[in-house]
């Protein structure tokens, strides 16, 4: 990638963790964009494995800060996220929209349910009800958000070179 | 940045630290978990809740200067139906209220939204020790009763929200019959988000629709402040004391603007401040 390819992707990266920690808020919608998730993946799909994991898991512990009583659970899920974005480029499918996209999806899945299991304290309807619909509509939202963010970050920014 | 044909030992490496530094935040005890958290609060998380801050406030400022305008307009009586500016603006107008009404020894400050699954139970609030908050300070709305600061940073606090089931306040009916301890209620569905009234003597029968405020035992929460009201009785086969289920006075997801009080407020009381309607 070359430098400003580098600078320009550097700052998408940055407008996507501010979006999350400002427009997400504002907005708060029951059905949320998980901006910071797509940054993830975004960064996954350009990074070695190790990178993007340490990413996801730097990443999931600031919001784990914000909310205690699950503290480690989405710094867990994404760094499984981050890691499994960079491997499934690098062994399978190289920088794939779709492949992304399904990673975004998955990943925000992943990461409510790591949180719902370490917190506990959902049960009943109360957790079919966000396992069986929030969580899936946030993730289907978040998807298509990120696949446009994919295309968008393709069209921008060369595939990395391949050794 | 590196291209492909990654996955080498290094990265292995750091992965399988990553993974075991969040299993073992995940097995620390709840006190080391908040220490934790607290540390990155204080670091990462402080320039990011500046950032939700101010967010916050420009959104104000658009409805504010949105309602404004259509104060101008002839439409202004369909633009007050707007329930979320109208709501957010019935919040401030209140609160600004029960600024007037304290006095003094109370710190406003922001609620900021963490992760939306799972997350009714602790709130993160934009005031901390700098701007005097300390440990187990009641945080209230206009409203009442929302809770009691968990741990506290330099700018920023974590707030113990009441449906959080460690949450516990003594409480009484205004009036002063019936003391009891107000908790949180486990339930789902309709019944979930209530409050539950314990251990009341069994000799005072409160009625439904009895508001319910605290009772100052414990020095945590000053004597008057609203919790609830009694919507029902629970049996629960006690022949000592009776349940009553409480409608509780604020909703966690309608928390925008708080006010903490400071322990020399809670000390000298809170009596006339929050008077029956």
């Amino acid at each position: 990638m070359t430098r400003p390819g580098r600078l320009t992707f550097a700052l998408g990266f940055v407008l996507l963790l501010v979006l999350h920690h400002t427009l997400r808020p504002l907005l708060a919608w029951r059905v949320e964009v998980d901006w910071q998730l797509i940054a993830l993946v975004l960064l996954a799909l350009r990074v070695r494995p190790g990178i993007a994991a340490l990413t996801g898991f730097g990443l999931g512990l600031v919001m784990d800060a914000m909310v205690p009583a699950a503290f480690g659970a989405e710094a867990l899920a994404l760094t499984f996220v981050g890691y499994a974005g960079a491997r499934f480029r690098t062994g399978f499918f190289g920088e794939s929209v779709m492949v992304g996209t399904v990673i975004i999806g998955l990943g925000k899945v992943a990461a409510d349910l790591a949180v719902l299991v370490a917190e506990g304290r959902l049960r009943g309807w109360s957790l079919v009800a966000q396992l069986g619909l929030w969580t899936p509509l946030s993730a289907l939202l978040t998807a298509i958000v990120g696949a446009g963010v994919l295309q968008l970050a393709r069209r921008d920014a060369p595939p990395p070179r391949r050794r | 940045m590196r291209g492909a044909g990654e996955g080498t030992g290094t990265d292995r490496v750091i992965v399988g630290a990553c993974v075991a530094a969040a299993l073992v935040l995940l097995s620390l005890s709840p006190q080391r978990q908040d220490r934790a958290a607290s540390a990155v609060r204080e670091t990462v998380v402080a320039p990011l809740a500046a950032l939700q801050v101010r967010a916050r406030l420009v959104q104000r400022a658009v409805t504010t200067y949105d309602s404004l305008i259509r104060l101008a307009d002839s439409t202004i009586r369909q633009a007050q139906t707007l329930p979320a500016v109208e709501g957010e603006n019935a919040q401030l107008r209140a609160l600004l209220g029960l600024g007037n009404a304290l006095q003094w020894g109370f710190v406003p400050a922001e609620a900021l939204p963490g992760r939306a699954t799972g997350d009714a139970y602790t709130v993160v609030l934009s005031a901390g020790t700098r701007q005097g908050v300390a440990v187990l300070s009641p945080v209230v709305a206009a409203a009442g009763v929302v809770g009691l600061i968990a741990a506290v940073e330099e700018t920023t606090s974590l707030a113990l929200v009441w449906p959080h089931p460690d949450f516990r306040v003594s409480a009484t009916a205004r009036g002063g019959a019936g003391f009891g301890i107000v908790t949180t209620h486990e339930a789902d569905g309709s019944e979930a988000f209530l409050l539950e009234l314990r251990g009341v003597p069994f000799r005072d029968s409160l009625a439904i629709g009895t508001a319910v405020v605290s009772a100052g035992v414990g020095g945590v929460f000053p004597r008057g402040i609203p919790i609830g009201t009694v919507v029902g009785e629970i049996s629960q086969g006690s022949a000592w004391s009776r349940t009553y289920l409480v409608q509780p006075a604020v909703h966690p997801a309608a928390l925008s603007a708080v006010m903490i009080l400071t322990p020399p407020r809670v000390a000298a009381g809170v009596d006339s401040v929050w008077k029956a309607p």
